[in-house]
């Protein structure tokens, strides 16, 4: 099977400093990817690389076995999706007209119902006529949640399913919209979706994610299943605490509780 | 991994808004901008009541004062009307795609030295014309508006590269660097009026308070290229602007050429407002009062908002044109002045009500 997405020895410096030292990583159709590490490690600089936003100094990003530079930006928009941290609109646009933005100037019938499926996913079916700036943080977050997945939808209509990228998705939402915005994402990926977000929440990323990629200081430190990865030893290596890392009852997902911590 | 369902917020939240559709929008703004330019052909020092306005239209049968009427009606009122609406509509245009592309409803290209950019160029043609007489005669085309042009286009790409980083635009400095340029040009206009001979200072005053006064087919026919290109570049441009407005990162996310559309963007600025400045001066305050005025009424999609600017802004301006030119007639009021006496009042407000917007 052709990997959705493959990012391969990229290296990305500013100046002197390195801020992606030969950073490679393969995910498959339909593969979770969360993606850790402290802060300055260069994880959205990665996301940005793998969306196609930052050019590498050296190395290449392929997509469906392609280069991402040789698309232009309405073929790449076909092929991956991106939900920002945090998104501002000063323009009195109501959430219906920013949801459609999502689909590329497509019209008809299935595009307006694609967009009332994609409001029900993230719990805000009755919001489409609301003007954007009268939202919560949390509400306008799940409005571009919603556009993305329509984004997704036109693009799995022409080339399959595609890849979505999430720079820290849940950091502005409560505790039932996190989980139900990850859990959204979570269907996207059964249904094909390769998804990598950086999440700098690891109880999330370790109940979210099928796989979990560490990164330290532009490097990638750790890669694997998330019970296996979130160890006591990443957490002392990676992010520099000692914390003895809980399990849940079976499946056993490893947790985080920085009790002793504070 | 699931949550518990929640009862789902209904109620007030499913209000829709109404928003007219986009015939009965542009139909309504058209048929405005006819019922202005009919007043504004009858009145004046010299009034064509409306009977013989159609005749001396061509539309009916004339009276006795049938050649004078045509007279002023084609000389002088014609392309004074047409001169208007062109200058206001592009002046909004330029005001609504600026907003776009700064993704601000607070930028206005008067209010940050572009129209000042585009003033000191033309102003410096003028007083240069003497001493490069020999060459400007060689030239096919009026230069005034070219170097209108080439100074808006500079003001708009040293602005936007001192506004914007990274792809994110900070209205604070976009204001302050806005004043600065606008402070370098009035010093370089204070420059040329202290080089100039009496004529030119007397052209010069014309730009820095904005006038009609001086229409006449020629201007018409000199800024009509640049309206067309303006009003050709906006279908390519709208849906761009749309998806600008979330950020241009998040435009180029989704499939938007960010670069190109920013280029495209800036060229359009650049010839509506030299355009506009070199038949007419600096008038402010209509790039940032008609756009918002139609935001609130039809929504701010691109693919609207554009055509009902150039609109709604010829049919505004031509309405100013008519007041400056008849409340004090014979003599004329510069219509910056009118503009200014109308749109600083309504910034503020808008300053007042959207303080969010400039991070207060």
């Amino acid at each position: 099977m052709n990997a959705a997405l493959d990012a391969c020895e990229i290296t990305v410096s500013a100046g002197e400093k390195l801020l992606l030292d030969h950073v490679s990583l393969r995910v498959m159709p339909g593969e979770t990817v969360a993606l850790i590490g402290p802060n300055g490690a260069g994880k959205s600089t990665f996301l940005r690389v793998m969306s196609g936003e930052l050019r590498p100094d050296h190395g290449a990003v392929l997509m469906q076995a392609h280069e991402i530079g040789t698309f232009s930006p309405a073929a790449l928009a076909l092929k991956r999706a991106v939900l920002a941290q945090s998104v501002t609109v000063n323009f009195p646009l109501t959430v219906a007209e920013i949801v459609r933005m999502g689909a590329g100037g497509r019209q008809g019938a299935a595009i307006d119902a694609q967009i009332e499926r994609a409001l029900a996913a993230v719990d805000l079916d009755g919001f489409a006529g609301r003007i954007m700036l009268t939202l919560s943080g949390g509400e306008q977050q799940r409005v571009h949640c919603a556009r993305v997945m329509v984004q997704l939808a036109c693009g799995e209509a022409e080339n399959g399913p595609g890849v979505l990228l999430l720079d820290e998705p849940t950091s502005s939402l409560d505790l039932r919209h996190q989980i139900e915005l990850l859990s959204a994402v979570k269907r996207l990926a059964d249904n094909g979706t390769a998804i990598v977000a950086v999440l700098h929440d690891l109880n999330l990323a370790a109940m979210f994610a099928q796989r979990i990629v560490a990164m330290s200081e532009g490097r990638i430190a750790a890669d694997g299943p998330a019970a296996e990865t979130v160890s006591d030893r990443l957490l002392h290596d990676v992010f520099k605490v000692r914390i003895p890392v809980g399990r849940t009852p079976p499946p056993g997902t490893p947790f985080v509780l920085p009790h002793a911590a504070v | 991994m699931t949550a518990i369902p929640v009862r789902r917020t209904r109620g007030s939240a499913s209000r829709a808004l109404p928003r007219p559709g986009a015939a009965l929008a542009l139909g309504v703004l058209a048929i405005l901008l006819l019922a202005v330019a009919v007043v504004s052909s009858t009145v004046g020092p010299a009034g064509i009541p409306l009977q013989r306005l159609a005749a001396a239209l061509g539309l009916t049968q004339g009276g006795a004062d049938l050649v004078r009427d045509q007279l002023v009606l084609w000389s002088v009122r014609l392309p004074r009307i047409v001169l208007a609406a062109m200058v206001g509509a592009m002046l909004a245009v330029a005001g609504a795609v600026m907003q776009g592309l700064f993704r601000n409803p607070l930028a206005d290209p008067a209010l940050i030295g572009v129209s000042s950019g585009a003033a000191f160029a033309a102003a410096s043609t003028i007083v240069m014309t003497d001493r490069l007489v020999p060459l400007a005669a060689l030239l096919p085309v009026d230069l005034l508006p070219v170097a209108a042009f080439l100074g808006a286009l500079i003001a708009t790409v040293a602005l936007y590269r001192i506004a914007t980083h990274s792809g994110r635009t900070s209205i604070a400095i976009l204001l302050l660097g806005g004043l600065a340029i606008a402070a370098m040009t009035n010093a370089g206009l204070g420059l040329l009026v202290y080089l100039a001979n009496d004529q030119q200072l007397r052209d010069i005053n014309f730009w820095l308070l904005g006038s009609l006064g001086g229409a006449t087919w020629h201007r018409v026919a000199t800024i009509a290229p640049f309206l067309l290109v303006t009003l050709g570049l906006l279908p390519l441009i709208a849906r761009g602007l749309d998806l600008l407005s979330l950020g241009e990162s998040e435009a180029f996310h989704a499939g938007i050429a960010v670069e190109r559309l920013k280029r495209i963007v800036i060229v359009l600025i650049a010839a509506a407002i030299g355009a506009a400045v070199s038949v007419s001066g600096v008038i402010g305050f209509v790039g940032i009062v008609i756009p918002h005025l139609l935001r609130i009424v039809i929504g701010p999609g691109h693919r609207l908002l554009l055509p009902a600017s150039a609109l709604l802004g010829a049919a505004l301006l031509l309405a100013a044109d008519t007041v400056a030119r008849t409340i004090a007639a014979p003599a004329e009021l510069p219509i910056g002045i009118v503009t200014a006496a109308i749109g600083a009042p309504f910034f503020l407000g808008l300053l007042l009500r959207q303080r969010t917007l400039v991070g207060l």
